[in-house]
Order: C-alpha cells, then sequence, then structure tokens
C-alpha cells in the first residue's frame, strides 16, 4: 500500500495578494520500502507537499492517500496517518522540551496512547536506532546535547511513534561533514534493518544521490523530472538550470564528456568515476 | 498565513496625511483625545465628525477600513452605553420593572458611545498613516526631553523596533513548532481548559528556549555592530518639519480654536 | 610587502565551565586583502576564534592584535569592531530593524556618523551587495541569501576593512550560498580582507588560504592546494576533501601521471583532455 497523491494544488493566502500556487498538479506515489529523494529548492513546493502526505495541510485541489485512507476526509483518522507517516522538520533540536532525553522521545509513544511498557520499549529501540547508549543518555537534559545529538534525538522522536513512512526534511542542515555522514548514515541503517520507506527531502543531489532508489524533482510546485539517481545525475545541466546543486564527480563527467571523453554519462562516485577514466585513458594510449 | 499579517494595520499610500511629521500626528492625535472629553453637545461631536471625515478622505485610507477597527471594540462601546444609560441619575423618561432610564442617561451613553467611535476612528488613523518604525521614531523623539528625569526613551523605543521585527519570525516560529509537534501526534484543539493549556507546554517550551537564543544571538550581533545604547547615537533618517506640516498645524490649531470657543460659548 | 591586519600571539581560551581549552595555543597572522577560510568540525574552536578576534570574547592567554590594537584593551573596542565586522550564522537573529535600509544604518548610527554620511554609506553598501532594489522591504519577507547580504552590507556600513564570517552559508539554500560566495569574492577583489569560517569544502577551494583547526589547535595552514592534498589527515579530522581531489589521488594511485594537488574540475578536465 502506497501514498498517493493525485492531481494535488495547493494556494498559499487565497483571495490576498500574496496569493502563490505552491502546488500545482502533482502526482506521486511512494511505494512500501522505497527510498525516495524529494529535491527541490527552496520555494519548489517541497516542503509544503510533505506535510500534504501527513494531514498538517490540507490540499486545495485533489486528494492524499496513505494506505489507502484519504487524508483530511475524517479529522479523526489524522492521528492514524500522523502515526504512519513520520515527519521530521528542518532543525528538529528547535521541538525538544521535555526535561529528560526518554521523556521527550516517548512524546509520540504516550500520544498515540500506548501502554507503558510499549512507550519504553520504543523510547530503548528508537535511541539505539540513531545510534545512542540508551542507558547513558536517557536520563540526559535535551538541552545540555552537542547540537548533532539534539538533532538525533529529535529524530528518535520521530521514530519512536514507529512510521510506516519517515520523512526528513533537510535532515543534515547547519551540521559539519562528519555530523552530515552520521545521520546519512543511520537513515540508511533504519532502511535496511526495517521496512520503513523513507523520503529525503534536499536542496541538493550531493547527499542524497548514493542513498536513495528514486529522485523526485519539483520545480516550481510541479514534479519536474523523476527517476533512478543515475538517470537525474545524467542531467547535470538541467539540475543546474533550476537552482540545485550537483555533485563535483557530476561536473567532472559532464565536462569530461563534453570535451570528447568516451565515458558513461551516469556516474555517482569517485570510485566509478575512477574506473571510467582508466578505461578511457588506457584505451587512448593503446 | 502568519508571514503576511501586517502589524500596527498600516495602510501604505501616499499622501498628505502620510507624509506628516510622525512627531506632530502623535501630538495632535491626544490633543485630539482631549478634545473629545471638551464636548458636551450634539452638535459640536458633529463638527468633529466632519473634520475626521474630511482628514480620512485626504488620508486616501478607505473610510470603511477605518470602521473595520471599530470591530473589536464594538462590545466595549455597547456596555460603556449601557452602563451610562442605565447607572446615570436624572429625570426618569421611561421605566420597565426595575430599569429606569433618565433623559440624562440617554445623552450621556449617547455622548460616550460617540466619543469613544470618534476616538478609535481617530488613533486607528494614526496607525493607518504611519509605519511602525516613523512611530517609533516619533515616540522617542517625544520622549526624549524626559530622558533627564530617567526615562529611558531610546531603550523603550529600541525594544519597539525589536518586537516588531521579531514578531512576524516568531510567529512562523510558533506555527513550525506547532506542526511538528502535531506530527507526534499532539493535539492542541480538543479538550477542557485545563487539557488545553497543560497541552501547549510543548509549543511553550521550545518557543520560549528559541526566543532566548534569539535574544542571546541578536545582543551579540547588535553589540559586533558597535551598539552602545542612544548616547551619541546619530539617526539616518531625520525628522524635519516641512510646509506641509506647518499647513496641518495651523488647519488643526483651527479645529482646536473652533472646539474650544464652541465650549465657551 | 603588505601589513598583517590581524595578528594572533599564542592565544588560549577555555569557556567557564569546560576544562578544555576551546582554542588552544593557535598563533596567526592575517595580511591585509587576504581571503582566508577556516574549516574544522563543530567543536574545533574556529568559532571561538571569530569572536576572539572581534573581541566579543577575551583571551585567557596571549594576545590578538586588529589592526595593531590589543582587543583586550577596553579604550579600543568599538574600534576594533569597526574594523573586524563579523557576520553570524543565523540570518534571523542579527538583523535589527524592520526595514532593510535602516538595518544597514544601525551600525553607522551606532558610531554617531552623521546623518548625510550614514546615507551615502547605506547606498553604496546596499549596491556592492546588489540589494539597492530591495531597500525598503522587510527583512522577514527576504530570502536566507538576500538576509546574509544584508548582513554584509551592515558591517560594509561600518567601513570595516575585515570581515570576519562565522558559517555565514550554514542555513542557506545552493543558490543562496553562491550569492554570499560571489559578494565576498567581489568585496575581496575591492580590497577587503575576508576570514570565512565555514563547513562547505567548495567554498574553501575559492579562498587564497585555508586553515584546518582541530580540538582547538591549528593542523594545517597553506593554499588550498597545499591543504586539501592531504586526503588521509584532512578525512581525519572530520572533514571532506572536494571529490576531484579524491579522484585526482586516485588515479594516480592507478599510475597516471598527474599532480596530486588539484582541487578545481577544471584543473583535471583540462590535464586529462591534454
Amino acid at each position: 500500500m502506497p501514498i498517493r497523491a493525485e492531481n494535488i494544488k495547493y494556494v498559499y493566502s487565497e483571495g490576498t495578494p500574496f496569493r502563490t500556487l505552491a502546488l500545482d498538479g502533482i502526482n506521486v506515489r511512494i511505494d512500501r520500502g522505497e527510498f525516495v529523494g524529494l529535491i527541490g529548492h527552496t520555494g519548489s513546493g517541497k516542503s509544503t507537499l510533505i506535510q500534504l502526505f501527513n494531514g498538517l495541510e490540507p490540499a486545495t485541489e485533489g486528494k492524499v492517500e496513505v494506505d489507502g485512507t484519504q487524508v483530511g476526509e475524517d479529522k479523526k483518522k489524522l492521528k492514524l496517518i500522523r502515526q504512519k507517516v513520520g515527519l521530521v522538520f528542518q532543525y528538529p533540536e528547535y521541538q525538544l522540551f521535555e526535561e529528560t532525553v526518554e521523556k521527550d522521545v516517548a512524546f509520540g509513544p504516550i500520544n498515540l496512547g500506548l501502554t507503558r511498557e510499549e512507550t519504553d520499549h520504543r523510547v530503548k529501540e528508537a535511541l539505539e536506532l540513531v545510534g545512542f547508549n540508551y542507558k547513558k543518555i536517557k536520563d540526559a537534559s535535551p538541552f545540555e546535547l552537542s547540537g548533532g545529538q539534539k538533532r538525533r534525538v529529535a529524530i528518535a522522536g520521530v521514530l519512536a511513534m514507529k512510521p510506516d513512512y519517515l520523512i526528513l526534511d533537510e535532515p543534515t542542515a547547519g551540521l559539519d561533514p562528519a555530523g552530515r555522514n552520521e545521520i546519512l548514515g543511520q537513515v540508511k541503517k533504519l532502511h535496511e534493518v526495517s521496512e520503513v520507506s523513507v523520503i529525503l527531502v534536499s536542496h541538493s543531489m550531493e547527499d542524497i544521490a548514493k542513498l536513495v532508489d528514486r529522485v523526485i524533482v519539483l520545480y516550481r510546485g510541479k514534479v519536474h523530472m523523476q527517476g533512478t539517481p543515475k538517470d537525474i545525475y545524467s542531467k547535470a545541466d538541467e539540475l543546474e538550470r533550476i537552482g540545485l546543486g550537483i555533485p563535483q564527480i557530476a561536473s567532472i563527467v559532464r565536462d569530461l564528456r563534453n570535451r570528447g571523453f568516451n565515458i558513461k554519462q551516469d556516474i555517482l562516485t569517485v570510485e566509478e568515476a575512477k574506473e571510467e577514466i582508466l578505461k578511457e585513458v588506457r584505451r587512448r594510449n593503446v | 498565513m502568519f508571514r503576511n499579517l501586517t502589524i500596527g494595520q498600516h495602510y501604505p499610500v501616499d499622501s498628505p496625511v502620510h507624509s506628516l511629521d510622525p512627531r506632530l500626528k502623535i501630538v495632535f492625535t491626544i490633543i485630539f483625545i482631549i478634545s473629545l472629553f471638551l464636548i458636551e453637545s450634539f452638535l459640536g461631536f458633529l463638527i468633529v465628525a466632519v473634520f475626521l471625515t474630511v482628514v480620512i478622505t485626504i488620508s486616501k485610507v478607505p473610510l470603511k477600513f477605518v470602521i473595520k477597527g471599530l470591530r473589536p471594540i464594538l462590545f466595549i462601546i455597547l456596555v460603556t452605553f449601557l452602563i451610562n444609560l442605565l447607572m446615570t441619575p436624572g429625570r426618569v423618561i421611561f421605566t420597565l420593572g426595575f430599569i429606569k432610564i433618565t433623559e440624562e442617561g440617554l445623552r450621556q451613553a449617547g455622548f460616550m458611545a460617540v466619543r469613544l467611535t470618534l476616538l478609535i476612528m481617530g488613533t486607528s488613523l494614526l496607525t493607518l498613516t504611519t509605519s511602525p518604525i516613523l512611530l517609533t521614531d516619533g515616540i522617542e523623539a517625544l520622549l526624549k526631553p524626559f530622558s533627564r528625569f530617567g526615562l529611558p526613551a531610546h531603550e523603550l523605543a529600541m525594544m519597539m523596533t525589536i518586537a516588531l521585527r521579531f514578531i512576524p519570525t516568531l510567529m512562523e516560529e510558533t506555527e513550525k513548532i506547532m506542526k511538528a509537534q502535531k506530527s507526534r501526534g499532539a493535539d492542541f484543539e480538543s479538550g477542557n481548559i485545563v487539557s488545553r493549556a497543560k497541552n501547549l507546554v510543548p509549543l511553550l517550551v521550545p518557543l520560549f528556549i528559541s526566543a532566548f537564543r534569539r535574544a542571546d544571538e541578536l545582543a551579540m550581533a547588535m553589540e559586533a555592530r558597535c551598539y552602545r545604547g542612544g548616547v551619541n547615537r546619530t539617526r539616518m533618517r531625520q525628522m524635519k518639519i516641512t510646509r506641509g506640516d506647518y499647513a496641518a498645524a495651523f488647519i488643526f490649531t483651527v479645529y482646536i480654536a473652533a472646539i474650544i470657543m464652541f465650549r465657551i460659548w | 610587502m603588505k601589513e598583517y591586519i590581524i595578528k594572533i600571539d599564542k592565544v588560549k581560551y577555555k569557556y567557564e565551565k569546560n576544562t578544555d581549552y576551546a582554542v588552544n595555543g593557535v598563533s596567526l597572522n592575517i595580511k591585509e586583502g587576504e581571503f582566508t577560510a577556516i574549516i574544522g568540525r563543530n567543536g574545533s574552536g574556529k568559532s571561538t576564534l571569530a569572536k576572539l578576534i572581534n573581541s566579543i570574547l577575551l583571551p585567557t592567554e596571549g594576545k590578538i592584535y586588529v589592526k595593531g590594537m590589543d582587543t583586550s584593551d577596553d579604550t579600543k573596542l568599538w574600534d576594533i569592531r569597526q574594523t573586524a565586522g563579523m557576520v553570524f550564522q543565523n540570518p534571523d537573529n542579527q538583523l535589527v530593524a524592520t526595514i532593510v535600509e535602516e538595518d544597514i544604518a544601525f551600525g553607522p548610527e551606532n558610531l554617531g556618523v552623521e546623518p548625510e554620511e550614514i546615507r551615502r554609506r547605506v547606498d553604496e553598501a546596499l549596491n556592492t551587495v546588489g540589494m539597492y532594489e530591495f531597500r525598503k522591504r522587510p527583512p522577514h519577507l527576504l530570502s536566507g541569501g538576500q538576509k546574509q547580504r544584508i548582513a554584509i552590507a551592515g558591517v560594509l556600513a561600518l567601513n570595516s576593512e575585515c570581515i570576519i564570517l562565522d558559517e555565514p552559508t550554514a542555513m542557506l539554500d545552493p543558490s543562496g550560498r553562491k550569492e554570499v560566495m560571489e559578494t565576498l569574492k567581489k568585496l575581496n577583489a575591492e580590497g577587503k580582507t575576508i576570514l570565512l569560517i565555514t563547513h562547505f569544502m567548495d567554498e574553501a577551494v575559492q579562498a587564497d588560504r585555508v586553515i584546518v583547526m582541530d580540538k582547538g589547535y591549528i593542523k594545517l595552514d597553506g593554499t588550498p592546494k597545499e591543504v586539501f592534498r592531504n586526503i588521509d589527515e584532512i578525512k581525519k579530522y572530520g572533514l571532506d576533501v572536494p571529490q576531484v581531489t579524491e579522484l585526482t589521488q586516485e588515479l594516480i594511485k592507478e599510475g597516471l601521471d598527474l599532480p596530486p594537488d588539484i582541487i578545481e574540475v577544471k584543473e583535471l578536465v583540462d590535464l586529462l583532455c591534454q
């Protein structure tokens, strides 16, 4: 059962001079177990779209279905939908509020009305999933942790709700390279060990290229491109044109090809690029 | 959306009223309010109403916009009207059970309602025609003479500016935190008053923490830009009294003279 | 020979509640007109160093001189902050006024500059960062990149010779980052000394000089080429190197004859296509 969005339109500030069409005829489908990247620059509509997925905003037109349930149709089902579709906002550390890490992570499960035992179990599991030693961290105040640690606690707070779909909006924003790699590594592992679908939202191909199965590119409220990272990568020029960052490898490959180098277009990693370039160089030297 | 919210309901158009010196406008508004309490006759209020209508017309702010500002205080006007109507002793003209309405009561209530209506319309004209930043400058300049007696005029104005600057930011932040907590199953809409208040904790704690963090960073940024209070500080925008201001002052003086004459007569 | 605008002499700094030194014996001289990038993971001491230069913090040990002025000399405080202006990470938390041009005027107003001169400086700063047509806007309706350009303009209006930026692009999207970098390069070309603290290697590559900090120490210091060729060492400090440098060194290991210090795509492409 998937998340399905059909003919979605979303209008901000209807009836004022600020009226904006944020989403304009979106059709997307996210399947169970998929790892999807949603990219687009600021104002492309990506933040709005993910809020439609868990019913925080209602679509102006069209419908969103989560596992067959139409979002927003029945207010009582919103809680269920928000449990199924876990949303981690940008800079999620700013939503922490409890005295201890354990209590904060338990906020979601308690809201779901779970038993004490189940809650404790989930809190422990979630904190371990984001790389903490449960015993050591549980009684710490979330406000005394480092920036990267706070963020992981906040992510654990959503994981503890056991969502079937996990949406992360720019989870690496503002972190240093080590912090970025740590968070992305954990998300990857999470996707491998559980059946959760992950939707990673980003402005750039850089972070997500190596992780996701499929990329959806939003531009001006529309789905501009869709495909495997390799498909999307090979359109480096187009990505740059619509204001998105591309990894350096993509521009090396593009420039070499433009200069007559006979190498594959859809290269994602340094390793692949090395192999391809070596092949071509050796071919030329023969 | 919160971000389009206009604070102080400024109506930005070019008009002779908009371009008046803010200090002058504030002083006029205060005198205008006082004048309302000098008037004791319907003819007097008529003069004020005509005067106000003329000023609103010159200001190019649609009349209905000014009247819309009355809506939130309609209830207060009504209550004031009723209290005056029922509580003023005098010659009884109407009785129903224990309710006695006197001629004086009716007069008093009518005056009070008209007075309040004109008062609100007059003051909202000030905020409608003056941007918050100019208003702040005006208040600061007018309070400055009192700083000799320990009134922190500059600090008050600075606080107002910062509040105005950060209201939209904090509104946006509130919306964001609310959504984040809703995503974790928080409920801000149902339940009785006690549980609703309790449910606000996950919103208020992060909001306060963030406000403190912002305040801290802002203070550092201000110091890095050499801020050290109001002493020896200059302003880029100088308030200068222009010919238009003199003309306005003249017209306003005529108005006040008319009101006083009317009163003495 | 250009003068040193910033001299840091064996500086140590410790935050009150901590036992470790955030900055642990740093000596560093910055030349006038130089574009220096400081990189290092969170907690490496780079932001602390920036605050020390701007006299927001005072060294526990050692001395810092900004244009010959000792940062621990109270009487020079405002001259130092004027000479070395500072831009912070969060664009929202450093803009004070409700109108863009008022915000840029804030610095010179604090210095007691004459109104006509403030006007002139504000207009000039707005033009330099390319935000003149936005001068009447409220800051909260601007994009992140635009807000940071306003913050930079605010420093320019102080007539600062040196601009210190503490992760100015951390909260921006790729186009905002580009806007800020282009503005900085332009200012540097006009003679401003730039000290950029960043997490993004592609930004550091564009500087004249890169300094790598870790645990309060300076670990590497040199041109981007000299620094980034040390791939293993840089990764040890929790940082990345440009993919092009990594690729080049991989190719060298496979026997290709390439210089190990390639940091730009164009260099590698040119060499391979010879």
